[in-house]
């Protein structure tokens, strides 16, 4: 073979390893593990921490809400929907001493919060007849009704707060709330 | 031409030096393909050592198959869902970012194709800003023919195209079936953005990082469900394991016809959909 042909292959042959092994070196070891990612970004992005911890962690500390709540109307409707992620509630995880309020909404935010699923839209589907079906919320067959019931909310309440007259935890039936009714009176 | 060999080529001056550059060549080489060699069996032998449980002590997605479903006719566009990804996952809260979002479809009598909009929609932005939770009412008086609502959101596709173009390995279909992305190794090129043709993917202008639905993946993996599938409160969001006869995704598509969304594109999604329409895509 003559010379400059070898010191060629030589060249291509080192630069090949060379090439080779600075990616070996600067890929990182889970890389390549399961496919073309960083296997290490799974346990990674598997950490984090679910804000939302569903009704039974309520059941522990307000089982009396959670009670009523559980055998009525709005059992579907889950307390973090109205009270926002529960996180770590009750404790505040930067100071022992304070605690992690979850917010509770008031008369006034009744009024935008119950209009969200309520208000009489467009494309809402109206609550059916109940028939016998599936129902994923509560993992058998069981009486299932689609939609929801709907109202329009200026004529429904005449412009009152939903919380004067039902109860959020068991809306039906519907109680009167003193210190609201007082202050609608004129 | 032969090369005249009586020239005086540089190199040739020094023999002994010339013969000590070889041998460090054939040394550095002969190390070099070793290396190589090794990074390759390496993973390769690893793999054949007793199996640990991948990616947490507690959960092995070997023996998991996600798959996900949404029933368009109970849908009552409450947009909650929206608001617990948002929750969970720390995406901006304004009209633009979303790693789900719920789409109306409204056909009007006499109108050829329906009306659909979005909480994106300026109409809708301008009853709930600046968190863009609810949907408008500007139908109320129109003679309306059909409408429903349809939750859209990451396909988990099973031929991602989004995981294709992706230039660095920032993005990747897991063994149970979720996409997810890789933060920090993810350049913020948008590539996957413009590749998704479900539009499923957004760009996280803080962090300028591509960012998508991962079936909250750090809930699914604890035995929870997706925040979404959790908060909705007529239980349009279905989620479950595949692999398991009696989980609600497998009673879902037992009891079903399901569709797919934009089935031609080939992307083979495991979002399954029933009560759409064939506009809906
Ligand atoms: C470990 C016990 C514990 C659990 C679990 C718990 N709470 Fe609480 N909660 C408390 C305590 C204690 C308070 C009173 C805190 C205070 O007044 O500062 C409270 C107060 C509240 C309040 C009232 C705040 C107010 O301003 O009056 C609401 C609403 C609430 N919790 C909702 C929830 C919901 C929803 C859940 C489930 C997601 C939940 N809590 C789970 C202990 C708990
Ligand atoms: C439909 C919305 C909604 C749901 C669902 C809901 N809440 Fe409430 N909750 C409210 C509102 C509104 C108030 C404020 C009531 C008031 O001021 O009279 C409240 C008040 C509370 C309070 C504090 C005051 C009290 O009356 O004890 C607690 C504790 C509470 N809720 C717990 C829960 C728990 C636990 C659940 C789930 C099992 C739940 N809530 C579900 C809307 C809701
Ligand atoms: C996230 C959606 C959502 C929100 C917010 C919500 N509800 Fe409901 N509500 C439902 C669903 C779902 C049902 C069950 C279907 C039905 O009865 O229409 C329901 C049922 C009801 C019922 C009928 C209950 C029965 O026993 O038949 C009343 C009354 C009611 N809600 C009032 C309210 C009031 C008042 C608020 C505000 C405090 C509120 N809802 C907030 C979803 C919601
Ligand atoms: C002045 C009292 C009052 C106020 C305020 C009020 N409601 Fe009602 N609501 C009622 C009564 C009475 C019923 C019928 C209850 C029954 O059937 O047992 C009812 C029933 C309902 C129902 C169930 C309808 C059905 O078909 O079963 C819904 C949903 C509802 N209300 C939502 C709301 C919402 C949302 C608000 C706030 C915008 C609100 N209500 C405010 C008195 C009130």
């Amino acid at each position: 073979m003559p010379k400059h042909i070898l010191r060629l292959s030589v060249l291509i042959v080192v630069s090949l390893a060379l090439a080779v092994s600075a990616k070996a070196y600067f890929t990182v070891d889970s890389f390549y593990r399961y496919g073309h990612y960083r296997a290490d970004s799974v346990p990674m992005i598997a950490a984090q921490e679910p804000a939302y911890r569903g009704p039974a962690y309520c059941a522990d500390c307000h089982s009396d809400r959670h009670g009523q709540w559980s055998s009525n109307g709005h059992k579907t409707v889950k307390c973090e929907i109205c009270h926002g992620p529960a996180r770590t509630h009750p404790f505040d995880p930067n100071d022992p001493d304070k605690t992690f309020k979850l917010p509770r909404p008031t008369a006034e935010d009744t009024r935008t919060l119950c209009t969200l699923c309520h208000m009489q839209l467009t494309a809402r589907p109206l609550r059916d007849p109940p028939q016998q079906a599936w129902d994923p919320a509560v993992g058998k067959s069981a009486p299932w009704r689609t939609g929801i019931s709907q109202v329009l909310p200026d004529e429904h309440s005449g412009g009152s707060a939903c919380l004067m007259c039902h109860d959020p935890h068991q809306p039906k039936p519907i109680r009167f709330k003193e210190e609201l009714v007082q202050a609608a009176q004129p | 031409m032969q090369p005249d060999e009586s020239a005086p080529l540089p190199g040739r001056q020094d023999e002994q030096k010339s013969a000590d550059r070889r041998r460090f060549l054939a040394g550095a080489g002969a190390a070099c393909a070793s290396a190589a060699l090794a990074s390759v069996l390496g993973p390769t032998l690893a793999l054949g050592e007793t199996r640990v449980s991948f990616p947490t002590p507690d959960y092995d997605w070997e023996k998991h198959n996600w798959g996900y479903g949404i029933d368009a006719t109970k849908c009552i566009g409450c947009l909650r869902c929206v608001d617990a990804c948002k929750n969970e996952n720390g995406v901006a809260k304004d009209a633009h970012h979303f790693r789900t979002w719920v789409e109306r479809y409204v056909y009007i009598e006499g109108e050829k194709h329906p009306r659909i909009d979005s909480q994106a929609d300026p109409g809708n932005i301008a009853v709930s800003a600046p968190d863009a939770s609810r949907f408008d009412d500007r139908y109320k008086d129109a003679k309306v023919e059909k409408a429903f609502f349809v939750p859209k959101m990451c396909n988990h596709c099973q031929e991602p195209s989004c995981v294709q173009v992706c230039p660095t390995g920032a993005t990747y279909k897991t063994k149970d079936g979720a996409v997810l992305v890789d933060k920090s190794y993810c350049i913020g090129c948008q590539y996957c953005v413009q590749a998704c043709p479900y539009g499923a993917r957004y760009f996280n202008d803080v962090e300028r990082r591509a960012d998508k639905c991962t079936w909250c993946y750090h809930r699914i993996s604890k035995g929870m469900n997706p925040a979404c599938v959790e908060v909705c409160p007529v239980g349009a969001r279905v989620f479950g394991d595949m692999n398991d006869k009696s989980s609600p995704i497998s009673r879902f598509l037992k009891d079903n016809r399901v569709f797919v969304l934009k089935p031609e594109m080939g992307n083979k999604p495991t979002c399954f959909y029933i009560g759409i329409d064939k506009e809906v895509s």
